[in-house]
């Protein structure tokens, strides 16, 4: 074992690096440094930086675009970019929709879909979750009926991230019902003009439309635009499940966190000192710190162990405790900035504000962004059902 | 010792939860995006129902309450939640102008005064002054003031030739002026900046400024444990019954045994804070200064730690539910965050509670 970082691996840390402060425009940065929300544009032009750079979908196969990059070198990428606040990339193109289209989908398939998506040309979301069908995904009951070359879609589903945006959506549509749930359900992929979509915002705790209810009513889908068999869906969606796992665990997002949970303790005074000098408050700030080193290593660890798919329970682990890290986080800093964080000031959280806030300018975050974050333990596989996936692994 | 409510009480507690109901049972007024006004008929009936003069004497046409009515009234309204921050213009406010001659209009409603003790960068210390007054003009900025904008007055802690006073400014005094906006829990709060305004008394000064500020301030602080004890009943109650009605996997979550241990938790964090506010209560009405401190600080920490856990937890259980702005549960989630973070946070009464610790000589 050796577990220190190669000149090679070094160099490519700074190319990172260089490249993240020279080609994500500032003004992007400045507002993931201060928790200020980006906009659609933001996330469009920081992808569109990535694809010129040859980096936008590192994790596909190289002849697609992909980079030829060891499991440490992917680690890297994420803590540099993260570190230089660089904002998180949607996962819902690169990371979800394209494995299964570039696994289990027609050549076609494969030339309509993954140019755009690399280049950050149309956005996708993810529709999964549906109001009956949450932690139990396979009860979904979204009907995909076909009439000659078309299925016709009926149904709900909820919680979709960003579908305010998105050009296309991957669905789990029921597609049998005579079967066992998991074997009539099928992956397809529609196009969010079609007539008789229809997106309506969800408001989240923070005050912000994040996530939508998307409904479908005669919804007419060409049938070239399922992936892979029919009723095969479900074996696609854990194959997505399973994919690209390396990021999972936020490490980098979470090391720039501290960094900035320092920073404000720094700044707010407390009884004639310095927050962070105050003996009682550092001791849970190291020992937040304490948690995330070793998270760090575990990270290390699972993804150089596997390079492809990570085993399931293993993300889950790292889900679990880099989401409990994150959500400490968020809770430190509220504490930190104390009465300050009081106010509710959204507008000064968006684009052009230019008015002072109230109060420090660190502090306008720290409640909605604590608000926020509650999410991170339900999506994606809530933290209870991580733990019921690892305890089956473990016991059988 | 009787630990069973008088019917006076029982009778208290239905006329505040009465009152919630009315006027706070649907979702709007807690919807921060819609940026709900201060309603001055709430506070009006509030005024009506008797308890802006709960802690009062009744030959002063108070209620006559102490500690323990005020923890009672104070649940009720956290189980609203309730967006009037009674804590801070009746409870605190009132300790701070006793016997002004203020209180017949207090008690109707009609004078809203509010305090304006903390300033910006002193995180909890309200002992950290610089607002300071001279030739009857005071000068100085105080931070997250309710009611400011709304109020007819304030009352100011401020150092006239080094020594701390409390002064009453009339809110549309020249050279004051305010800036206004809600809370994350959509109560109506304002910085207020003070530039050479005209003072139009002076309550206290020295020890007996600093007297009213601390017992006013402990007294407050049971107030919105208590309120926390409110919020934090009612998550209880809504998981349950979500949980109950839920169904995944073909049955409801709450036949989920992981669940049913953290509900069970979320009860005994209920319980147990619901007994430490009493401890302050009781120590409230009677002992001496430490005593009171050190209780009221207890159940302050454990209204700030035990919220935020059943916060946290009633979210979570809900899953993508809990994360709405239309759904109760962020409701009570936002007011307990700004208890937790209104005259002292869990760490701030740990320490203050250590340092009144008793401990065996060395
Ligand atoms: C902000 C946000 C963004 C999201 N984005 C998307 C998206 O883009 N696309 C998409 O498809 N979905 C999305 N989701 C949905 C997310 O995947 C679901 O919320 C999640 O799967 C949980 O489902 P649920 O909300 O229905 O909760 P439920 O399944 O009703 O669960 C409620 C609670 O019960 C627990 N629970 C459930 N079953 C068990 C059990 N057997 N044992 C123990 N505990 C259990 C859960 O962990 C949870 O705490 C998003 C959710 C959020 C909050």
């Amino acid at each position: 074992m050796d577990l220190s970082y190669t000149p090679e691996e070094e160099a490519f840390r700074a190319e990172v690096r260089a490249f993240a402060i020279e080609k994500i425009p500032e003004a992007i940065r400045d507002k993931v440094r201060r928790g200020r929300h980006l906009e659609k544009a933001d996330f469009v032009t920081a992808h569109k930086a990535f694809a010129e750079r040859g980096w936008s979908v590192p994790g596909w196969p190289e002849e697609l675009g992909g980079c030829d990059w060891t499991a440490v070198q992917k680690h890297i990428f994420d803590e540099e970019l993260a570190l230089a606040s660089v904002p998180g990339r949607i996962p819902f193109g690169t990371n979800m929709a394209a494995p299964v289209i570039i696994e289990f989908g027609s050549e076609a398939q494969k030339e309509r879909f993954l140019p755009p998506i690399r280049s950050g040309d149309e956005w996708w979301c993810q529709g999964f979750s549906e109001p009956g069908a949450g932690s139990d995904l396979a009860s979904l009951t979204t009907r995909a009926v076909l009439d000659g070359d078309h299925y016709i879609i009926n149904g709900q589903k909820t919680w979709t991230t960003l579908a305010q945006y998105a050009d296309w959506i991957f669905c789990l549509v029921r597609t049998d019902t005579e079967v066992k749930q998991q074997e009539g359900i099928s992956f397809i992929l529609i196009d969010m003009k079609t007539p008789g979509i229809t997106v309506r915002p969800i408001i989240l705790l923070d005050g912000r439309h994040e996530v939508n209810e998307v409904f479908f009513e005669d919804v007419r889908v060409p049938v070239e635009n399922r992936v892979g068999e029919e009723n095969k869906g479900w074996t696609y969606a854990k194959h997505l499940l399973s994919h690209e796992r390396t990021g999972i665990a936020r490490v980098g997002h979470s090391k720039h966190q501290l960094g900035v949970l320092k920073q404000i303790a720094t700044s707010e005074q407390s009884e004639g000192r310095s927050l962070i000098d105050d003996p009682y408050f550092r001791a849970k700030i190291a020992e937040l710190e304490m948690d995330l080193m070793a998270l760090e290593m575990t990270n290390l660890r699972v993804i150089a162990a596997a390079d492809g798919p990570t085993p399931l329970e293993q993300a889950g682990m790292l889900k679990i405790r880099g989401t409990e890290i994150q959500q400490r986080l968020t809770e430190l800093i509220m504490e930190a900035v104390g009465p300050a964080g009081q106010p509710y000031q959204p507008e000064a959280l968006g684009d052009r504000w230019n008015e002072p806030t109230i109060g420090p300018d660190y502090a306008v975050p720290a409640a909605p962004t604590y608000f926020n974050w509650r999410k991170s333990s339900i999506y994606g596989g809530s933290n209870e059902i991580q733990k019921t996936i690892i305890a089956k692994v473990m016991l059988g | 010792m009787d630990l069973s409510l008088s019917d006076e009480q029982r009778l208290l507690v239905e006329t505040v939860e009465r009152f919630v109901a009315d006027r706070y049972s649907g979702t709007d007024h807690s919807d921060l995006t819609k940026d709900a006004p201060f309603r001055r008929e709430d506070w009006v009936s509030l005024a009506e129902l008797g308890l802006m003069g709960l802690l009062r004497d009744e030959d002063m046409g108070g209620f006559g309450g102490g500690p323990i009515e005020l923890a009672l009234v104070a649940e009720s309204l956290g189980r609203g939640p309730v967006p009037l921050p009674y804590w801070s213009s009746v409870v605190l406010a009132g300790a701070l102008v006793d016997g002004q001659g203020m209180g017949a209009a207090m008690l109707e409603g009609e004078l809203l005064v509010a305090p304006a003790l903390l300033e910006p960068g002193a995180r909890y210390d309200l002992g950290s002054v610089s607002t300071t007054v001279e030739e009857q003009r005071i000068s100085g900025a105080k931070t997250v003031v309710p009611l400011a904008e709304e109020a007819d007055c304030f009352v100011v802690s401020a150092l006239e030739a080094g020594e701390l006073g409390l002064y009453l400014v009339g809110r549309n005094a020249e050279g004051v002026s305010v800036r206004s906006y809600q809370t994350q829990d959509g109560v109506r709060t304002g910085e207020v900046v003070l530039e050479k305004a005209l003072i139009e008394s002076r309550i206290a000064s020295g020890e007996e400024a600093l007297h009213r500020i601390e017992t006013g301030a402990d007294l407050a602080r049971i107030a919105l444990a208590s309120e926390a004890v409110g919020c934090m009943a009612a998550l209880s109650g809504l998981t349950e019954e979500y949980l109950s009605t839920r169904k995944q996997f073909g049955r409801p979550l709450a036949g989920f045994q992981v669940l049913q241990h953290r509900m069970v938790e979320m009860r005994m964090a209920v319980e147990e804070t619901r007994s430490i506010v009493l401890v302050a209560a009781r120590e409230a009405a009677g002992s001496g200064r430490t005593e009171q401190a050190r209780a009221v600080s207890a159940a302050k920490t454990k209204a700030g730690r035990n919220g935020r856990h059943v916060a946290e937890e009633a979210v979570q259980m809900h899953g993508g539910m809990g994360m709405t702005m239309e759904y109760p549960a962020g409701r009570y989630m936002r007011r307990l965050m700004m208890i937790e973070t209104t005259l002292g946070d869990a760490d701030y009464h740990a320490g203050r509670f250590s340092r009144l610790m008793a401990v065996p000589a060395a």
